[in-house]
């Protein structure tokens, strides 16, 4: 039984269809990319597998072999599975702590977590989430929140976005240290060093549908000739 | 003793404690006069801090109702001696109320040159009570008067709250008022200050949160009525649900020199902030609830 299963998964706002008959699967350990051109609909399948509002959902979402498709967001969090978002929002008057203690239990795993991506727990437990933090320490801020929920499957939203090399270097353990800590992760990505080195496996989406699956190397190939915005870390 | 709405920790601390309409404690302090007297409808405090007295520790003054039903009438008179200076931590807590009334009548002087902070924390339970406030603020000349009051937990039932200041030249008087109110929450609150002294200043700063068909009215007057006063009105309310909000800053200029301003935001939580804290695992209301006391923290 894989750990998340999506069959035949249509996505649609209003009139718009944005995904179309996706299908994709996560085994437990594995780590999987998604990857395709801007606007191929990589986000919104993320946001619907999580249980977005605003969406119209058609298909099939297991999550540990149960159907998860009409339990509200939070319910499937308790699950075990999240998502990373791929914009932070700001928080305004929330401390760094509590947002990361907001699905977790243990200070001490949190704090350890913030050290994980680069933070100083004692520098910015207290700090403020809003105008306390850049655009960059709001991202590490949300990985340590994600990873201080100890999920069994975390969807990775464009983690890699306004990172640089070096950053993407320390994702990439921190992606590899997740699934040693029990999380199995699916990676949406543009970044082709990401995708290579960590993926298992990875699927390519265009115009909202999954049309290959394959070796990470392969789809990212496939993905660059197909006109996707893949950048490896040096461009 | 009084729940959530908090209770003096330091049984020596110099204190007065009001449970209905009777006075079961009172300590007071060197240089701090306390003449409180139970009578028929009420109960009647006055603090005095005696001049240039200026006290580190701060004087509670813990009142409230601790069963379900009762009326709680209370005067109190506070007055900061001149260059005296004093923090009053007020802990009203009406934890099991269903059908409590509470009513305060309160003149608090700040005479020249003192300073008196106000730290008003209210818990009213889970069904509310019915409170009734009205506010005489004096500060003298060079006095400082800043005031805070918090409802922020459980719900609030029915607040009327009305407070009328006065500050003379180079005085200065602040206000913060933060409330959240749900269902059928009715929170009605009125300040004005009247600036009448030169370089007298003032502050008033409102936040509160209406969710799930509470209504919230603040209006936050300042009148600048001596050269070089300088006042400022600041609400931010956010909405949620059918909730319903009035904030209303005024000011009036009756000097020409006086300079006021004012700063009014009206807003609801941002979708995504509250998924986020869904994707952690908190149910919607944990995270409305979570953003809103946020918000009211600043």
């Amino acid at each position: 039984m894989a750990l998340l299963e999506v069959k035949d998964l249509r996505v649609s706002v209003g009139e718009e269809v944005i995904v179309r008959d996706a299908s994709l699967r996560v085994e437990s350990g594995e780590i999987v990319d998604l990857v395709g051109p801007n606007g191929s609909g990589k986000s919104t399948l993320a946001r619907a597998i999580m249980g977005s509002e605003g969406y119209e959902v058609e298909g099939e979402i297991r999550f540990k072999g149960e159907e998860i498709s009409d339990l509200p967001m939070h319910e499937r969090a308790r699950r075990g599975l999240t998502l990373c978002w791929q914009e932070p929002a700001r928080f305004d008057g929330l401390t760094v702590g509590e947002y990361v203690m907001a699905g977790c239990e243990e200070e001490e795993w949190a704090r350890r977590c913030l050290r994980m991506v680069g933070l100083d727990p004692d520098e910015y437990w207290e700090r403020e989430c809003g105008e306390g933090l850049s655009g960059g320490e709001r991202k590490r801020v949300e990985l340590a929140a994600v990873m201080a929920m100890r999920p069994e499957l975390v969807i990775l939203d464009e983690p890699d976005a306004g990172l640089d090399m070096s950053s993407l270097e320390d994702l990439a353990r921190l992606i590899e240290w997740m699934r040693e800590q029990g999380s199995s992760v699916l990676l949406i990505t543009h970044s082709r060093d990401l995708a290579e080195e960590v993926g298992d496996r990875a699927y390519l989406m265009l115009d909202g549908r999954i049309v290959e699956e394959g070796d990470p190397e392969e789809i990212v190939y496939k993905c660059r000739i197909c006109g996707g915005d893949l950048v490896c870390g040096a461009e | 003793m009084f729940g959530p709405a908090g209770y003096h920790a330091d049984p020596d601390a110099p204190r007065v404690v009001v449970l209905e309409n009777r006075v079961v404690n009172v300590r007071e302090r060197e240089g701090l006069v306390i003449e409180a007297e139970e009578r028929e409808d009420g109960v009647r405090a006055e603090l005095v801090v005696r001049e240039g007295v200026r006290l580190e520790e701060p004087v509670h003054f813990c009142v409230g109702v601790p069963w379900e039903e009762g009326v709680q009438r209370i005067e109190t008179r506070v007055v900061v001696e001149s260059g005296a200076r004093v923090t009053l931590l007020s802990h009203c807590s009406f934890p099991r109320a269903e059908d409590v009334l509470h009513e305060m009548v309160a003149e608090f002087v700040v005479e020249d040159g003192a300073e008196l902070e106000v730290r008003d924390v209210h818990y009213h339970g889970e069904r509310g009570v019915r409170l009734r406030a009205e506010y005489e603020l004096e500060v003298g000349e060079g006095g400082r008067l800043s005031s805070e009051f918090r409802l922020t937990r459980g719900r609030v039932g029915e607040l009327e709250w009305v407070s009328r200041g006065v500050v003379r030249r180079e005085g200065s008087l602040e206000s913060v008022v933060r409330v959240m109110a749900r269902g059928e929450d009715v929170v009605d609150v009125e300040e004005s200050v009247r600036l009448v002294g030169e370089d007298a200043g003032a502050v008033l700063d409102s936040r509160s949160a209406a969710i799930d068909g509470a209504r919230v009215r603040f209006v936050g007057e300042i009148s600048g009525e001596a050269p070089g006063a300088r006042g400022h009105v600041e609400c931010s309310e956010i909405i949620r649900g059918d909730g319903r909000v009035e904030s209303v800053p005024k000011l009036r200029v009756v000097d020409p020199d006086a300079r006021l301003t004012h700063e009014a935001a009206l807003g609801t939580l941002e979708r995504r902030e509250i998924e986020a804290l869904m994707s952690r695992g908190l149910s919607e209301e944990e995270a409305v609830e979570l953003l809103v006391e946020a918000m009211l923290r600043g």
